[in-house]
């Protein structure tokens, strides 16, 4: 079986890194894919909230790669949905207790027997989002429509082309046409220009994804909403369907210099 | 003439009377080793002995690495490492701070004598690339960007920096310096530009704002001129 692991990253924390993890693995599961959600944000766990599943974790990442317990045993099994697992972050511990070496021997265990992994990463660009990026073989960075966000993605997104990651994509979370019409936020035309990257979708401000946070059920197997349907159409398109963007049309160049830059794909 | 692509394979390239090891960015660390072994192996004899600068363009170098570079590749053949050059800033720390000697330009304290000791002309280094933040050039000579310098990257050139796409980050010109320099930029949107000593800020209500511009000191400021073609 190949097996397509991804990170979903950030740089800047807060952005919905743990809320696209948990959306996405979700429904990529309801469309009958297998599929692990690895929690990497050790210390800091969220995703297991998230998606629903605290009550019923006994053991986590740590302990697999310490060898406290075999993996099969650690991954809690989603029973709303076929396919889906999560493996948990230990919260009582800190990123130093996994190694380059442990995490690299990790997604050798999980290549293989599932369609896809999806690792949740830490925010910052230390040891934590290290390990998190270093066997994934594509990048989800999620950004929202502000400076500051779209400064981090930008220092993610080098460091992961400097790690040979050349399958990067970008999700704009929290996204608000208002305030974009009104002048006060950045424009997805304005982000990608500055990312340069592929924009593979575009995530509305919702509170549906706050309801189902809480509730820990992933919109995908309950609510109906925007962001729902967003989530639905970024998992189709990194199935590999075709499905258009609907961005905002904005200004599209800025004369000679843009256009050169984009003949020569910068 | 340096020309700079991110190729996926590690080139030996002469720069001023020594040999310039370009590493590529693609390979995880753990391969660099051998990678920079094996290409200092194909040069053979002519690297026994040699000055030369490492190139790891982009890619951030952990200290594990640099020592490993140098106990397993760069002490056996006896060389002389004349610069370690990264693009990546933390990096750039890292190396000074161990005492590595990361760039070559002259101290501003020489500025005094820049104006009468002419330097031999340095080639151009042209960067086939864009910037993200983090990233930072620094070149003794003049600069060429093909992309764009974003938001918290940074360009250091002694002589003069041209950007054709757009300049958000910082760009010093003339770093040790000179003066007599200039900085172009495709599409203008920073707050601040650095020219020898000179420092000028703007922001988006300036009328250059968003346009091609050139930058030059005048006087004892820098003044800045929209361009049209
Ligand atoms: N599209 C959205 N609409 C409304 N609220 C959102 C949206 N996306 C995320 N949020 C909210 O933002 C908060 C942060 O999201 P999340 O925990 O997914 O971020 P994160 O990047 O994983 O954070 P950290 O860096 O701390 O791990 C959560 O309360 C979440 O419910
Ligand atoms: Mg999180």
């Amino acid at each position: 079986m190949d097996t397509r692991i991804i990170v979903v990253t950030s740089g800047k924390g807060g952005v919905g890194k743990t809320t696209v993890t948990a959306n996405l693995s979700a429904c990529l599961a309801k469309q009958g894919y297998s599929v692990v959600a690895v929690d990497a944000d050790i210390g800091l766990r969220n995703l297991d909230v998230v998606m629903g599943l605290e009550n019923r974790i006994v053991y986590n990442l740590v302990d697999v790669v310490e060898n406290a317990c075999r993996l099969q045993q650690a991954l809690v099994r989603d029973k709303r949905v076929d396919n889906l697992y999560l493996l948990p972050a230990a919260q009582t511990r800190t990123k130093d207790a996994v190694t380059p070496d442990q995490m690299r021997y990790l997604c050798n265990s999980l290549r293989g027997s599932f369609d896809f992994v999806l690792i949740d990463s830490p925010a910052g660009i230390e040891s934590g989002f290290r390990n998190a990026a270093l066997c994934a073989d594509e990048a989800l960075v999620v950004a929202t429509p502000e400076v500051s966000s779209v400064r981090d993605a930008d220092r993610i997104i080098g460091l992961l082309e400097a790690d040979g990651k050349n399958s990067i994509n970008l999700i704009v979370n929290r996204f608000r046409q208002k305030m974009v019409d009104k002048g006060n936020m950045l424009d997805v035309n304005d982000v990608s220009e500055v990312l340069a990257v592929k924009i593979i979708g575009v995530v509305p401000e919702d509170d549906s994804v706050v309801i189902s946070s809480n509730k820990g059920e992933p919109l995908s197997l309950g609510l109906q909403s925007p962001a729902a349907k967003a989530f639905k159409d970024i998992t189709d398109r990194l199935l590999g369907k075709d499905v258009p963007l609907s961005l905002p049309q904005g200004e599209q160049g800025r004369g000679f210099l843009a256009g050169l830059m984009r003949m020569l794909r910068l | 003439m340096i020309l700079m692509t991110d190729e996926f394979q590690a080139t030996l390239k002469g720069e001023r009377g020594c040999l310039r090891l370009v590493v590529p960015e693609g390979p995880p660390d753990g391969e660099l080793v051998p990678l920079i072994d094996r290409t200092l192996d194909d040069a053979g004899k002519i690297v026994d002995g040699a000055t030369i600068i490492l190139d790891f363009q982009g890619r951030p170098i952990p200290g594990g690495v640099v020592l490993e570079i140098m106990e397993k590749t760069l002490l056996p053949r006896r060389l002389t490492v004349r610069e370690w050059r990264t693009f990546d800033g933390k990096s750039q720390e890292m190396l000074k701070r161990m005492g590595l000697r990361t760039f070559e330009r002259d101290p501003l304290e020489k500025k005094g004598l820049a104006g009468f000791i002419k330097n031999p002309p340095s080639p151009a280094l042209i960067l086939q690339r864009s910037l993200r933040s983090g990233q930072k050039v620094e070149h003794d000579g003049d600069i060429i960007i093909i992309g764009n310098v974003n938001e918290g990257a940074e360009v250091y050139g002694t002589g003069s920096i041209c950007i054709l796409g757009r300049l958000c980050g910082l760009a010093h010109a003339g770093c040790s310096g000179d003066e007599s320099v200039l900085v172009v930029a495709g599409h203008f949107t920073t707050n601040q530009v650095r020219i020898g000593e000179k420092i000028c800020y703007h922001d988006s209500k300036a009328p250059w704002w968003g346009k091609t511009v050139r930058m030059v000191v005048k006087g004892d400021q820098i003044v800045v001129d929209e361009l049209a073609f």
